[in-house]
């Protein structure tokens, strides 16, 4: 009999601790039993309110929260691009040796990284984008969530390059590479390996950060949840939506992340 | 090779690495540049490597002085091969790619010609069976030896190598010595630092010993060891081996 093995049966609750996989049945058990325990938590708390369901309104309303929903997705889409950018600009000016670029790429992540997103939205809304003029409220939101969450790529990406051992610079010298080639097929790849965890998480924050912008009004997905909900009043059905929208594309960024992970693997 | 060096000097902030080192080699195949540890002995290869500017100094190899701006240095780099202590390798290119790839990069070979070259000097080395693996699936032996394969595969001028084994288990320092021995034997130019005296002895037509930044002592292979003052040896060895 191998350990933890007792009474002849594995026990399906729990993993051993050689660091085996939980079998199949093992778990999909103790997934729906997480699945009980949360559904469960909600019925009560429902229950004691008297909260009776009608998630026709979801129906009703699935127009404007599709739109609302398009929104999001595409906000998210081009603030991921380009914050990425920024990112990558701003690591660029971190390592850069003319101190100005240095500085300014400093004072940017601090900036931002020191500052509430919400106070950001607002001053950005009405005193920048007022300024100079901007009105297009989607270009407007797209460039306050890439400029906000390129700063925390910065930081990603310039930790990621010092992670990288001084070791591989001086023998990548040594075999002629220039400087550009250096970064390009040998740092790059590796620095984007390992931040990539980092990264996805910083795009997962992304995406639910946007709703943020329904502070200044932006039509995405939480400001048309929010809109059907002053209208219907049903809370639970259409903020249970509105969390299951987020959910849709926060957990395909994880699922890519980790199948990307898998695939530039070169580490034990 | 000829290596001709003048009152080379290296300064750092707290150091002086370099002090007024002077060395001469004409027609030797192999040398190696012994000494404590901080004597000087890595700065003086990283400099002749083309890696570190030096505070001052003339440093020629094969009768081309070495122009220290970086484009002529890199350049100049192309001549050389270089060996360091450990982690050589890219982690990330498995090791026939650690050798195609600055090939194809760095010298603008076509593919099939750099992976054909590459897989001839792995065959040599008894190294084919890894030519597909990653760096970590292998030894740190074989590890060095992919790299020193690497250095050659640019059938360099001069093979530098610093303390190539010293970051190894005793058992596959052997491994590397042998390859580098072979090398030395069908007449590759190399100029070694090594903590490996026997190995030194055996591998090398000429020795120099370094210390406070300059040759405080040379000789051919054959007798430096004899001759070299036992306080002087017992120091350096007591030195190298505490």
């Amino acid at each position: 009999m191998k350990h933890g093995e007792g009474w002849g049966m594995r026990n399906i609750f729990r993993i051993d601790n050689r660091g085996g996989k939980p079998g199949l049945l093992s778990r999909w058990t103790n997934i729906m039993l997480v699945g009980i325990f949360i559904s469960a938590i909600f019925l009560v708390a429902l229950a004691s309110l008297g909260y009776r369901f009608d998630w026709s309104v979801i129906w009703v309303y699935r127009i404007k929260m599709l739109r609302g929903y398009g929104m999001t997705f595409l906000l998210a889409l081009f603030s991921i691009i380009i914050s990425i950018f920024i990112g990558a600009a701003g690591a660029a000016g971190l390592q850069c040796r003319i101190l100005f670029f240095r500085y300014l790429s400093r004072a940017y992540v601090e900036g931002i990284r020191g500052t509430p997103f919400l106070v950001q939205i607002i001053f950005f809304y009405f005193i920048i984008a007022t300024a100079v003029g901007l009105n297009n409220k989607f270009i407007v939101g797209v460039l306050i969530l890439s400029i906000f969450t390129g700063a925390y790529v910065t930081e990603i990406i310039r930790g990621g390059i010092q992670s990288i051992p001084q070791s591989q610079w001086v023998t990548a010298r040594s075999l002629g590479f220039t400087g550009l080639q250096t970064y390009r097929f040998i740092i790059f790849p590796q620095v984007f390996r390992r931040i990539l965890p980092a990264l996805a998480g910083q795009m997962s924050s992304l995406v639910k950060d946007s709703s943020l912008l329904s502070v200044i009004a932006v039509s995405e997905l939480t400001q048309n949840v929010l809109e059907v909900d002053a209208i219907t009043f049903r809370t639970f059905e259409d903020l249970t939506f509105l969390m299951l929208g987020y959910l849709l594309i926060t957990i395909p960024i994880s699922i890519l992340s980790k199948w990307l992970e898998r695939k530039y693997y070169y580490e034990s | 090779m000829n290596l001709d060096i003048r009152d080379l000097q290296m300064h750092y902030i707290k150091e002086r690495a370099l002090d007024g080192l002077s060395m001469k080699v004409s027609g030797l195949r192999s040398i190696a540049v012994i000494g404590p540890s901080g004597g000087g002995k890595s700065t003086l290869l990283r400099v002749v490597a083309g890696l570190e500017v030096p505070t001052s100094g003339y440093v020629a190899v094969n009768g081309r002085p070495i122009d220290y701006e970086e484009k002529a240095l890199r350049e100049y780099r192309k001549r050389i091969g270089v060996v360091f202590q450990a982690y050589n390798l890219f982690p990330h290119w498995t090791a026939l790619q650690n050798i195609t790839v600055p090939l194809a990069k760095v010298y603008g070979m076509e593919r099939d010609e750099a992976v054909e070259k590459a897989m001839a000097l792995l065959k040599k080395f008894n190294l084919e069976q890894h030519a597909g693996k990653l760096p970590v699936q292998l030894s740190g032996g074989q590890q060095q030896r992919i790299s020193i394969a690497r250095a050659m595969a640019r059938e360099p001028e001069i093979l530098l190598l610093d303390e190539p084994t010293s970051a190894l288990d005793p058992q596959l320092t052997k491994e590397v010595l042998d390859m580098v021995l072979a090398l030395k034997e069908e007449g590759t130019n190399i100029m070694m630092a090594t903590h490996e005296m026997a190995f030194a002895k055996r591998a090398s037509d000429h020795v120099f010993f370094i210390d406070e930044g300059k040759v405080a002592k040379e000789g051919s292979s054959l007798t430096f060891f004899d001759s070299m003052d036992r306080d002087r040896l017992a120091e350096f060895l007591s030195h190298v081996f505490d």
